[in-house]
């Protein structure tokens, strides 16, 4: 009975965290966009959640709504990246995303301040619904980028210039791919909440954004599928090494800052040698007679 | 405030040291090598960790381990350029900032996992400070303000007056053309991170001795020392230090400053009572300078001039 | 009628006056050629008529209506579309995608129509698809369609990006030294290539920066000479290539424009 309430629990986490790095991975992977920040969306996702099931708003309506405050965050986001090139908006996406847990943090009367907010509302089956979630999502991004729409983003990914001088309003579509970042990624920051049932500032730290850095990472910039992998990989390497506390000599916090080791490890490793990932990447083969 | 003036100030100008010694390493592989090294800061924890090392658990004295820790924290950092970034200098600038997010993450959970994340300090005598023109200052702050300005000063000797400090300023300047003029720039590369880290890791140790070490130090000024690198522009040396000294200032002095005045014009209008930043939110001060900057004047205060 | 026309035009960096206030006209159903030494401000004049960067001072009309300080997205929607010295191809799409890509007003670039009318957008995937095969064709580029474009050689990719231009299908073709680092056989097949697929064709216009001068004599009907900003000779190839105050702003810098000797 253990097993399974973890497998759960595991299956839960994951799927929650494939969302966000779904999102990651639309902005990084296909849109070129590098969000140091990317938590941000999952902040507001979460808290959006919150505060709307504290005054009695149904599941439902509380997701879409995360949903929307995040895409609308992406939004005046997308602003920001207009005329930024890709380090400074690295920069300057990690400082907004620190902002804006600072915000959350002192601004009592929003949510609750260090306190957080708790609340008690539980969606049942919810473990098959994260799952069914992240497949719709994955569907989404495929579907996206499967389309001319997905097309002109994978050119811009490599530069404005091209497609500037082909006629595509590249704004328009960085526009909409932090719109679209920002939607998933309220998903995931809802889901969250919903699991939780209690948030608080301490859950928006950075590295909550790095550890997905490494998931999109590993899985293959702009490959969807080796993302969920990544996803996948992370999270079992995470969980596994909590019960390695039962077989080595170390302390917990010990243990903890050996993952991270591995995880920064592995970014640079994965950046050094497998720039484009560990899954490869599948081209679109076209039929021409 | 007025009280706490002078105490305010000397408090700016530590800020402003610190920032300004571990940013200068900054500044210099963001211009050469084109890519925000967002590993920088974790030279400074491993410079001060390595300090702790030889200080605390060897029983080494405090200059000897301060002098062996830079020394090695710059090895250090010409390492890491050796083995992960020289391999990517051809391939733009995300790649190598993602990297370098990567090795701060090891880094900075590498000195927790050997030390633990407990507050350390040094074996040094707890000092209640001495009063200076109205502040008090410790023994540890007076060594922090001097050796950086010995340093800075230094460096800037180094930067004009050496054919090393020459070739810098070349390959700085136009990396092709330093290569043309027969310069081995990758050279010039390696002493650049081995200055800049060493730096970095000294300002460490400083800090520590100053407050006390922690592993995340280096990830909470991470975004300060970016500030002040930004401030003054990337690849400015002089610009750094002008960073570093803004950014000291308003950090310290921006919570007392009562904004309300600049819109009531002085006192002419009455629109607003009073308008200042909550003490809380003066760890967001460079976070908000540094989007700022970003969006209206990536160049910096002082632009795209170097140390000429 | 001018389909180009550029007044006065002026551009700096810094204290550098790359374009010093030239005024030239491209004319409709031609092969204008732009040539002058190096650093005469003939690419910094492509890329401010194409929009890339701001001008200082002066007026770019584009059939008719201005179009400077436009975007270059905008000046691209009109019909006007550039090539770039350095190959700008999409280096992790294939042959086929830079081609798809490059095809305008694609119903499928707006998300929501990708979702409302599905059908539309397939259709037009449909003919974008047969339209790329068929550039292909033109091209002998048919075998690479699903190649990575990074995997093509140096020649190859200025066919692609000339087949990106086919695709773009513009009113006035800016092409900046096509010709540039291919060798000579290829050259001949790509002038053989826009003479028949471009050039013959009603309602194109081609203004072609060049350093050769056999390519510039063997498709232009006009030639604009730049030097130092400014436009201080044109005429048809034979007029230029004999005209003295030519000859004297390459022999200034000493410099011939390739080709002259062979």
């Amino acid at each position: 009975m253990e097993l399974f309430s973890f497998l759960h629990y595991w299956v839960t986490i994951t799927a929650i965290y494939s969302i966000f790095a779904l999102s990651l991975n639309f902005q990084y992977g296909h849109g070129g966009l590098v969000n140091f920040g990317q938590v941000f969306f999952f902040c507001f996702g979460a808290y959006t959640v919150a505060i709307s099931a504290n005054i009695g708003v149904n599941p439902t309506v509380s997701i879409v709504l995360a949903m929307g405050v995040s895409g609308f965050v992406g939004y005046l986001m997308s602003y920001t990246a207009r005329n930024m090139g890709g380090t400074y908006w690295g920069i300057a996406t990690l400082s907004v995303g620190e902002i804006v847990r600072l915000v959350f943090l002192n601004e009592d009367w929003l949510a609750g301040g260090a306190n957080g907010i708790s609340f008690d509302v539980k969606i049942p089956y919810f473990a098959t619904l994260t799952v069914i979630l992240t497949v719709i999502s994955f569907g989404f991004t495929k579907m996206v980028m499967h389309s001319p729409f997905g097309r002109v983003l994978k050119t811009i990914r490599e530069g404005d210039d091209l497609p500037l001088s082909l006629g595509k309003d590249v704004f328009n579509f960085k526009k909409k791919t932090m719109v679209i970042g920002g939607i998933l990624g309220g998903l995931a920051g809802a889901l969250f909440a919903y699991q939780k049932q209690f948030i608080n500032p301490e859950d928006f730290f950075p590295i909550e954004t790095f550890i997905v850095w490494a998931m999109v990472v590993v899985g293959g910039r702009g490959n969807d599928m080796g993302t969920l992998f990544g996803a996948i990989i992370v999270q079992i390497f995470y969980v596994g090494t909590r019960f390695a506390k039962d077989f080595l000599p170390l302390g917990g916090d010990t243990l903890a800052a050996l993952r991270m080791v591995v995880i920064g490890l592995l970014i640079v490793l994965i950046m050094m040698y497998r720039s484009k990932g560990l899954i490869p990447g599948k081209r679109r083969i076209y039929k021409v007679e | 405030m007025y009280l706490m003036m002078p105490q305010l100030v000397l408090n700016s100008l530590i800020t402003s040291a610190e920032l300004a010694i571990v940013g200068l390493g900054l500044t210099m592989c963001f211009d050469i090598l084109k890519f925000a090294n967002f590993a920088h800061t974790e030279l400074a924890v491993m410079g001060a960790y390595l300090g702790f090392l030889f200080n605390v658990q060897l029983n080494w004295s405090l200059p000897l381990s301060f002098l062996l820790a830079a020394v090695l924290t710059g090895l250090f950092g010409m390492l890491t350029d050796r083995v992960v970034f020289k391999r990517m200098r051809e391939i733009g600038d995300v790649i190598p900032m993602i990297t370098s997010l990567g090795l701060s993450i090891a880094m900075r959970n590498g000195v927790r996992a050997i030390w633990g994340s407990d507050i350390r300090v040094y074996n040094v005598e707890l000092s209640a400070g001495t009063r200076l023109l109205g502040a008090y200052i410790t023994p540890s702050q007076i060594w922090l303000l001097s050796i950086v300005f010995v340093a800075m000063i230094g460096f800037h000797l180094l930067l004009k007056r050496t054919k090393l400090g020459k070739a810098m300023r070349a390959t700085s300047d136009n990396r092709a053309l330093a290569e043309a003029s027969s310069i081995d720039t990758e050279k010039v590369v390696l002493f650049v991170w081995f200055i800049g880290a060493a730096f970095a890791g000294l300002g460490g140790c400083m800090i520590g001795w100053d407050t006390q070490l922690d592993p995340m130090m280096g990830f909470m000024i991470v975004i300060p020392v970016f500030c002040a690198v930004l401030l003054g522009g990337i690849g400015n040396v002089y610009g750094v230090m002008l960073g570093a000294l803004i950014l000291g200032f308003v950090q310290n002095f921006g919570i007392f400053f009562d904004f309300g005045g600049i819109i009531n014009l002085g006192g002419a209008l009455q629109i607003v009572d009073r308008l200042m930043i909550p003490v809380d939110y003066k760890p967001a001060i460079p976070f908000v300078i540094l989007v700022i900057i970003l969006l209206f004047r990536p160049s910096g205060i002082m632009g795209k001039q170097k140390g000429k | 009628m001018m389909l180009l026309s550029i007044h006065k035009l002026r551009k700096s960096f810094g204290g550098l006056r790359a374009l010093d206030g030239v005024s030239l006209n491209v004319e409709e159903d031609t092969v204008t050629g732009l040539i002058g030494p190096n650093g005469s401000g003939k690419t910094t004049l492509f890329n401010v008529v194409s929009g890339f960067l701001p001008k200082d001072g002066g007026e770019v009309y584009f059939k008719g209506k201005r179009i400077d300080g436009l975007s270059p997205d905008e000046i691209a929607r009109r019909g006007l579309i550039r090539t770039f010295q350095i190959d700008q191809s999409a280096v992790e799409m294939t042959v086929l995608e830079n081609l798809l890509v490059s095809s305008p007003s694609q119903a499928g670039e707006k998300l929501w129509r990708v979702i409302r009318s599905f059908g539309k957008v397939l259709r037009e995937e449909k003919d974008n698809l047969n339209k790329a095969a068929s550039i292909l064709d033109l091209l002998g580029l048919k075998h690479l369609a699903n190649e990575y474009a990074g995997n093509l050689s140096g020649g190859q990719r200025k066919l692609l990006s000339l087949g990106r231009m086919l695709m773009a299908e513009p009113v006035l073709y800016l092409l900046d030294e096509p010709t540039a680092g291919v060798n000579p056989t290829l050259i001949k097949d790509l002038l053989a290539f826009l003479r028949r697929e471009v050039i013959s064709k009603k309602g194109t216009t081609i203004f072609i920066i060049e350093h050769n001068m056999k390519v510039i004599s063997s498709i232009c009907d006009e030639v604009i000479v730049l030097d130092s900003g400014l436009r201080i000779a044109q005429g048809t190839p034979p007029e230029i290539q004999n005209n003295e105050k030519v000859l004297a702003c390459y022999l200034a810098r000493r410099r011939k424009p390739e080709g002259e000797s062979n």
